[in-house]
């Protein structure tokens, strides 16, 4: 038997169609929730990249530093619910799993689990080694002052895989539902449609993920230079592409967008509520709250781009279709350069200008929070200045940045088919 | 890329290598815990802080709080705060003091952890307040990269498993997504998603392969960074010709650093810019305390000039880094060099050197007005070589005119390493009478302690291992600070640099007249010692010597 419907009917009245494509053949059959351990893959998710940015935000403002820290626990603890759900749904699954649920899981090891827990408990195991590794490189090397640290990057690819786990589970519950199918009962869209928002969400935070990996790289002041738009087109375009052509939504890329600067302002908005002291010599900047990160990268313009470039190659006839639909390596190469270049135009368009205003007057305010800076910032004018030593934006580094937009975007259009087929 | 690097030129470096004396880097010369003897306001106070060998890093430190209400169970009234003020941030950079929690049964003690942040020239103003009032006292604290930690190897077998399960992990991952992850629920994977998985997993495994080949290469890179940082006195070269019938030793610092971001000009220490130690080896045997002055090159502008363009060109020379001394009557062989300097940020330090004297020759010439060396407060003592007679070692030594130092060694508790004690010599007369002391450089005494292999050296005084000047500047930049940030009484000028009148500096009317010196230490590692005792009575300078083998604690 290669198919297993067992309980599906029951679960739903939708009928799979013969042509229907392969992911959308079976109903819900899981019934017709979302299921907890997504639930708590998302929540634990949610609980880590918002303790990400707090932590960064303690260190910032208050400085002093132990394992102890309550971001630090938020940020393990999200973990860790990330890692213990998955790993229940590997047991359960595995040894008191029916055979519907081991239709939709993954072999590893002997074990069978969806392949978003096997992520996201590959994920909690690298964020645990990451804690003592990190604490012996603080004996070793001292209290880290930069973010990018070999102990750190254990942390941020464990933080990664776990928020990748949510992701892979979200989007394979959604692509097991036949969103739009005709036949669908509306308990189903809804459900359909409940998923989607939630594979949307989980993509917005794998975004703000990044972009806080880069977070001492992508000032305004960097914004007039090379390496901001570097970072921007390498990193961007990837996510936002390939969580698009796995998405279900109208407009994929812009919610994905929209999500990840909502983040970001929320905690923008938020954290500088909390009253904080430095207490850390040398303090060259007196500050008495919360240090908010700076206004986010304005994605949501060159998103709005990638979502309608990417209809239009959805859209049967046109150039661009012709470019997608061939699934010649050639074909795709051209969408990645339409869609590289659109990115990199409309982000270099949208934060050379925005820059300006984040260093103008009109920005020292609670809303842009370009006035906030860290307790070990000297005052001076270089605050409000571009910092473009040795970071001149000359036709190498717009060169640069296009070819990596491009390959970016095309790794995108690989990730992001094959997420759209992912269904364990 | 290294800012060192940048900052030496290869020529410079060769040429570095070249000049004369061999150098030795021994940082902070070994004994990096600092000693505290003096007052909070009304509290008399004994301050142990322990700075961190790694920064950023945790200095612990210790308060004993020696007034009569503390000791007494259930009146803990007395309040004792630290707070770390990096010399160039003052206090306003400085975060609020953190309260020193009082140590279980050890009435009168407390303790605090500070983080410090930058090597650098911090003072941790210790606050006491109490029945008596409140007081504040500055510590000097001279913070420096000193090690790098080893990884214990349980740790490290513990994380490479790790590791190999992560790589193991993901490669497998890698695998099971490719093979199964798109496949209709259901479906049984086919022969050819297995082959496209293995292919995947191979890829995986040498992509990963390569990301760590980099890691490690990035990582090595972060370590070489590190161990550069890792503090280093500048570099001294020494220069040692005749002049007359005496030998003139010229101290250069050839270093880049000098000059460089972190320096700053140095200031006079209880009166002299430098404290020059000369110890032969191997017996530590000739021992002598001299006070170089700036000098210029020969050979350029006027080497010494006199009078008022004097003054000015021995502050360029101190400036440039060069400095000599007119050695005295010193018997043949190598020497060992320590020149304690503190800077303008506070920042004190040891350099070391080594220079090798020839034989002696004529005898040194008379007193001549114009030298300003033989400076009357240089001191030389040759003693019989460093020797251990177990299990009685020698407590007296004898000085001249018939006077004894005697070493007021307890029998209990035993002298270790790693245990606080407190040094007590007295002077006597050949009837046991105390003979009176005077100041000598404003100190009631000056202590000198090296281990025989000369990596353990300290200078120190009954006030502890601080430099009083560093002491004063770091207090009085903080008070022209407050000045600055108070409002201004009218009339009322700019705060002036502070200076230290060597006069100023605390004589303990007790000891003065009973000839009893002591000093506050703490022999950081088990060893073979000399210490040399250095007091001043009736205008002559008196250096008593002593040798200790201590052991490990327990």
């Amino acid at each position: 038997m290669e198919t297993i419907l067992d309980g599906a009917a029951s679960a739903s009245d939708a009928a799979p169609t013969p042509s229907a494509p392969a992911s959308a053949v079976v109903s819900p059959p899981l019934g017709a929730a979302v299921p907890g351990p997504l639930v708590a893959a998302v929540a634990g998710t949610t609980a880590v990249v918002g303790a990400l940015l707090w932590d960064i935000s303690w260190h910032a403002s208050i400085g002093r530093d132990t394992f102890w820290t309550p971001a630090h626990l938020a940020i393990y603890l999200g973990g860790l619910l990330c890692g213990l759900s998955a790993g229940w749904l590997a047991l359960s699954t595995t040894f008191a799993g029916t055979s519907e649920r081991h239709g939709v899981a993954v072999r590893l090891w002997g074990f069978r689990a969806p392949l978003g827990a096997w992520v996201a408990i590959w994920g909690s195991i690298a964020m645990l080694t990451s804690a003592p590794f990190d604490n012996w490189w603080h004996d070793t090397y001292g209290l880290d002052v930069k973010i990018i640290s070999p102990p750190h990057l254990l942390l941020a690819a464990g933080v990664f895989a776990t928020q990748l786990g949510a992701m892979l589970q979200a989007v394979a519950a959604q692509n097991r539902h036949g969103a739009g199918s005709p036949q669908s009962s509306p308990m189903d869209s809804r459900l359909a449609t409940r998923l989607a928002w939630i594979y949307a969400y989980t993509g917005g935070l794998l975004l703000t993920l990044v972009s806080t990996l880069f977070l001492e790289y992508n000032e305004p002041n960097r914004q007039h230079g090379a390496l901001f738009y570097e970072i921007c087109c390498a990193a961007y375009p990837l996510i936002l592409v390939g969580v698009a052509r796995g998405a279900r939504l109208r407009w994929p890329a812009t919610t994905v967008a929209a999500i990840f600067m909502a983040v970001r302002l929320a905690m923008t908005w938020l954290l500088p509520l909390f009253p904080a002291t430095p207490r850390l010599a040398p303090i060259y900047n007196p500050v008495h709250h919360l240090w908010p990160p700076f206004f986010p990268e304005l994605l949501i313009v060159p998103a709005v781009a990638l979502d309608l470039l990417l209809r239009r190659a959805r859209r049967p006839g046109g150039a661009l279709a012709a470019a997608d639909g061939a699934g010649r390596p050639s074909s795709r190469a051209v969408l990645a350069i339409v869609l590289g270049a659109a990115f990199f135009a409309l982000v270099f368009a949208a934060q050379w200008s925005f820059s300006e205003l984040m260093l103008s007057p009109y920005a020292r305010n609670w809303f842009f929070a370009a006035d906030q800076w860290t307790y070990r910032a000297h005052p001076g004018p270089w605050r409000y200045r571009y910092w473009l030593e040795g970071d001149a934006l000359g036709p190498r580094a717009v060169a640069l940045s296009l070819l990596l937009a491009t390959a970016s975007a095309r790794a995108g259009l690989a990730w992001g088919d094959w997420l759209s087929r992912v269904c364990r | 890329m290294n800012p060192v690097r940048l900052l030496v030129p290869p020529r410079l470096l060769k040429a570095l290598a070249l000049l004369g004396a061999v150098l030795v880097c021994w940082g902070h010369v070994g004994s990096p815990n600092v000693f505290y003897e003096g007052a909070a306001g009304p509290y008399p106070v004994h301050i142990v802080v322990r700075p961190p060998a790694v920064i950023p890093g945790v200095a612990e430190i210790a308060v004993r709080v020696r007034a009569p209400g503390v000791r007494a169970p259930g009146r803990g009234r007395v309040r004792v705060t630290a707070q770390p003020v990096q010399w160039d941030a003052g206090p306003e950079g400085a975060p609020p003091a953190d309260v020193a929690q009082p140590v279980r049964g050890e009435p009168g003690l407390f303790a605090a952890s500070l983080w410090m942040m930058t090597a650098n020239s911090y003072d941790i103003r210790v606050g006491v307040s109490g029945p008596a009032g409140r007081g504040t006292v500055t510590v000097p604290v001279s913070t420096t990269a000193s090690r790098r930690l080893e990884m214990r190897s349980g740790m490290a077998v513990a994380l490479l498993a790790l590791a190999a399960l992560l790589f193991a992990g993901v490669v497998s991952l890698v695998g099971a997504g490719v093979r199964e992850s798109v496949l209709a629920p259901g479906v049984l994977p086919r022969a050819r998603d297995r082959r496209r998985a293995r292919l995947a997993m191979a890829t995986t495994a040498a992509v990963l392969a390569v990301l760590l080949t980099a890691g490690k290469s990035w990582w090595a890179r972060i370590d070489a960074a590190y161990r550069q940082r890792l503090y280093q006195p500048y570099h001294v070269v020494t220069r040692l010709q005749p002049d007359g019938p005496q030998q003139v030793l010229r101290l250069i610092v050839a270093d880049p650093r000098w000059h460089g971001p972190d320096w700053t000009p140095v200031v006079p220490d209880h009166g002299k810019l430098i404290h020059l130690f000369l110890i032969r080896t191997p017996g530590l045997d000739a021992f002598a305390h001299l006070h170089p002055l700036p000098a210029e090159e020969p050979g350029s502008r006027g080497e010494r000039t006199g009078g008022e363009s004097g003054s000015r060109g021995e502050e360029d020379a101190a400036t440039a880094g060069i400095f000599r001394v007119g050695l005295p009557r010193l018997p043949a062989g190598v020497y060992r060099l320590y020149a304690d300097i503190t800077q303008e940020s506070g920042f004190a330090e040891t350099l070391t050197a080594t220079v090798t004297l020839p034989p002696l020759q004529q005898p040194p010439a008379p007193f001549d007005p114009q030298r300003p060396d033989p400076d009357p407060d240089d001191s030389v003592r040759v003693a019989a070589p460093v020797a251990w007679r177990p299990p009685n070692e020698a407590t007296v030594s004898p000085l001249d005119g018939g006077l004894t130092m005697t070493w007021l060694r307890p029998v209990a508790p035993r002298l270790i390493a790693g245990r606080e004690a407190s040094l007590r010599f007295a002077v006597r007369t050949p009837d046991g009478r105390p003979v009176p002391l005077e100041p000598y450089m404003g100190m009631l005494g000056h202590a000198v302690i090296c281990r025989d292999d000369g990596r353990i050296f300290i200078h120190l005084h009954p006030q502890g291992t601080i430099s009083m000047t560093a002491q004063a500047l770091l207090a009085g930049r903080a008070k022209s600070l407050e000045a600055r940030t108070a409002p201004k009484e009218p009339g009322s000028g700019p705060p002036g640099p502070p200076m230290m009148p060597m006069t100023a500096m605390a004589m303990p009317a007790a000891g003065v007249a009973s000839g009893v010196v002591s000093f506050p230490y703490e022999f950081p590692e088990p060893g073979r010692y000399r210490i040399w005792v250095q007091v001043k009575s009736a205008g002559q300078i008196l250096t008593g010597v002593f040798d200790v083998e201590l052991g490990r604690a327990g």
